[in-house]
């Protein structure tokens, strides 16, 4: 018995291996390709193809080659067909091979275009606009304000606030950075002291530990007691609420009334009968204590009406001004730029109503690539500026004008930044 | 000789985990926080990225791509053929035309503090720039070799360096320019992906100790034979320009601190 069960093991340890070892010839098999029998005869002809310093090919053709030939070519087994298939060229190679002698690239000028800026705005810069969310006031305080941002708020004559943004602008300035990594045999060790030394064995003088960040994180996580306090099966065993509600028995008593009742009448009552007397002595009551005799009278008796007519005159005036508002344009002198270049930005608003506006503020919220070179604002119209440093990591230029700005007019703020 | 029965399952099983554990492992790593799944690496042979990427990003392969190689202290570097030999040498920086999904060698000597070492760098271009008309000499992707990335070539060491546009949006506000902004990572993290979270990977750089067999066959070792043509360095100006909008008289504007708000 013993004797057939290794047998029958050893069989099916032999099946598996050979299992095994047909799947990896069969994956191999797959890795090179399909068997194809022109492969084989290409691998042949290359072997007789003329390498420097040997015969030509004519010569190899002319060779005597009686059982080739039948595997290359099926239909028939001539000279000819000998001779033509020893003349064998390599495959198309995947990818074009440019000889440096002959360099046949188009120009090296790279055309570029306004699509450029929307197929790949990585590489350029941009500020103005308003992107992302929209900028507004919600109950006094201004949402949307992303980097890049530049707008102007106002009050226009009835009190209201107005935000207007304005156009983006965008500088070719792409910017790089890199990631690394150093491999070798000091790659992430870490000896954390020595912890031997021997004169014996020069060759390893000492042993390093290599410093395990996880072990305490493991031994601290000790969540067991954490579970069993979760328990909570003490609470279900002495609250039993099913069996409370068994012992209540509410059903019984309710019935029970119900049956005394009819029986002690002599009749047979049903459900149904019953809440139909019920709702019959209800009406009789509600009759009689709502139902009483009442008596109405009308009494009609002479009115007297005086009416005085004044004369009025309405005045009515065309106010045809129309409500102001703002209409920002922002500029820059470069379309290309290398970190470290000035910029000098140019904000353009112009009232195109023709009432006044309040309040004045054109706000720009620089990129994070952009940094405000100190004193270099200027404006046409007096106010003041403010340069605030925002939790974005950006300057956010805040340019107040004086006084009311009167209809259809206009004015510039200057600026200029760097561009890192 | 035969092997007996349970030592012979027992490497069955232990085949089955050798097998499975690393195919798992290693569709684990490639994948980024998006959800987005990295087939290549910097380990992946040098050419591949570079093949892939030009058909999957639709980037013209043998585009020319102005590439300016900087060096610590100077030195001379030097463009090679598929043949090694040189066809641009010039101080460092140099700056020369490559062809985009090329893998090309350089060669890195005369870095003063470092005597006769030579270097043998190699850069696998992926991607390449798309400036305005008649400045494409002006943006060239920097390759920035460190002074402390020569040591660890020179220690036998492999610096593998992806240097990618960076996404301006997700720019950090610092003055930051190669060769400061450069990142490093330990060595697991799949540095396409790392630079594909963080812009658009441009190329790779691969710093070692391996030189040209001088006796045996260098097949393969000075890249895949793309074109080397000479690119103008641009010399940066001096950074005064003028506006050329806003003609009015214009007045500064009184600076309020934020103390007056």
């Amino acid at each position: 018995m013993r004797n057939s069960v290794q047998r029958t093991i050893r069989t099916h340890s032999a099946v598996t291996l050979g299992l095994i070892l047909a799947i990896a010839v069969s994956t191999i098999g797959c890795a090179r390709g399909p068997r194809d029998p022109r492969l084989n005869a290409g691998a042949l002809e290359y072997q007789n193809m003329p390498r420097p310093g040997m015969a030509a090919p004519m010569q190899v053709a002319a060779m005597p080659m009686p059982a080739a030939p039948a595997r290359m070519m099926p239909p028939a087994s001539s000279s000819n067909q000998i001779q033509q298939v020893t003349h064998f060229t390599a495959s198309e190679p995947r990818q074009e091979y440019f000889p440096l002698e002959c360099h046949e690239y188009p120009t090296m000028e790279v055309v570029s275009s306004d699509n450029d800026v929307h197929r790949y705005p990585d590489e350029y810069l941009f500020d103005g606009g308003d992107r992302g969310m929209k900028v507004h006031y919600s109950q006094n305080t201004r949402l949307g304000v992303d980097t890049e941002d530049t707008f102007a708020e106002y009050l226009d004559h009835t009190g209201r606030r107005e935000v207007r943004a304005s156009n983006p602008v965008a500088i070719y300035a792409p910017r790089f950075a890199a990631v690394r990594t150093m491999t070798g045999p000091e790659q992430d060790v870490t000896i954390d002291r020595l912890a031997m030394a021997s004169e014996a064995n020069p060759g390893a003088a000492f042993s390093s530990r290599q410093t395990l960040a996880t072990s305490n994180r493991r031994s601290k996580a000790s969540g067991m007691r954490t579970r069993e306090r979760g328990s909570e099966l003490d609470t279900i065993d002495a609250g039993i609420a099913m069996l409370s509600r068994e012992k209540a028995a509410g059903n019984i008593f309710v019935l029970k009334p119900l049956r005394r009742s009819s029986a002690a009448a002599g009749m047979q009552f049903d459900h149904s009968n019953e809440a139909w007397l019920a709702n019959r002595v209800q009406k009789a009551a509600d009759w009689s204590l709502k139902s009483f005799p009442v008596v109405q009278a009308v009494t009609d008796a002479a009115m007297q009406m005086e009416a005085s007519f004044k004369p009025q005159v309405h005045v009515h005036i065309d106010d045809e001004k129309t409500k102001g508002s703002l209409r920002v344009l922002k500029m820059v002198d470069l379309e290309t730029a290398v970190p470290g270049d000035v910029l000098t930005f140019t904000i353009e608003f112009e009232n195109i109503g023709d009432k006044e506006l309040y309040n004045v503020r054109i706000i720009d919220n620089l990129t994070p690539r952009l940094r405000f070179i100190e004193d270099s604002a200027g404006a046409d119209r007096k106010g003041r500026m403010i340069v605030e440093d925002t939790d974005q990591g950006t300057e956010m230029l805040i340019f107040e004008l004086e006084g009311k700005l009167d209809g259809k007019a206009k004015g510039i703020v200057e600026f200029k930044a760097r561009v890192l | 000789m035969r092997l007996p029965t349970s030592n012979f399952f027992s490497l069955c099983v232990a085949a089955v985990f050798v097998l499975q554990v690393p195919a798992f492992s290693y569709g684990q790593q490639f994948q980024n926080p998006a959800g987005r799944y990295f087939p290549l690496n910097q380990t992946t042979p040098a050419g591949v990225a570079a093949q892939w990427h030009t058909l999957s990003a639709g980037t013209t392969i043998g585009a020319p791509q102005p590439i300016r190689v900087d060096l610590p202290s100077g030195g001379t570097v030097s463009f090679l053929d598929h043949m090694g030999s040189s066809l641009e040498t010039q101080p460092a920086p140099a700056q020369a035309n490559l062809a985009v999904g090329h893998v090309y060698r350089l060669q890195v000597s005369g870095i003063p503090d470092f005597g006769s070492l030579e270097l043998y760098p190699s850069i696998e271009i992926l991607d390449q720039l798309h400036p305005p008309a008649g400045m494409a000499d002006r943006y060239p992707i920097p390759v920035a070799i460190t002074k402390d990335e020569i040591e660890a070539a020179a220690n036998g060491r492999m610096v593998t360096k992806v240097i990618y546009l960076e996404a301006p949006r997700h720019a950090l506000g610092a003055k930051r320019s190669l060769p400061e902004a450069t990142e490093n990572v330990p060595y697991r993290m799949n540095l396409l992906a790392e630079a594909d979270r963080l812009g658009r990977p441009m190329l790779i750089l691969r710093l070692g100790s391996r030189k040209p067999s001088v006796n045996g066959s260098n097949h393969g070792f000075f890249g895949t034979g793309g074109p080397i043509q000479p690119s103008a360095l641009y010399r940066v100006p001096s950074p005064l320009h003028t506006a050329g909008v806003g003609k009015a008289k214009l007045f500064p504007v009184r600076q309020a601190s934020n103390a007056g708000l």
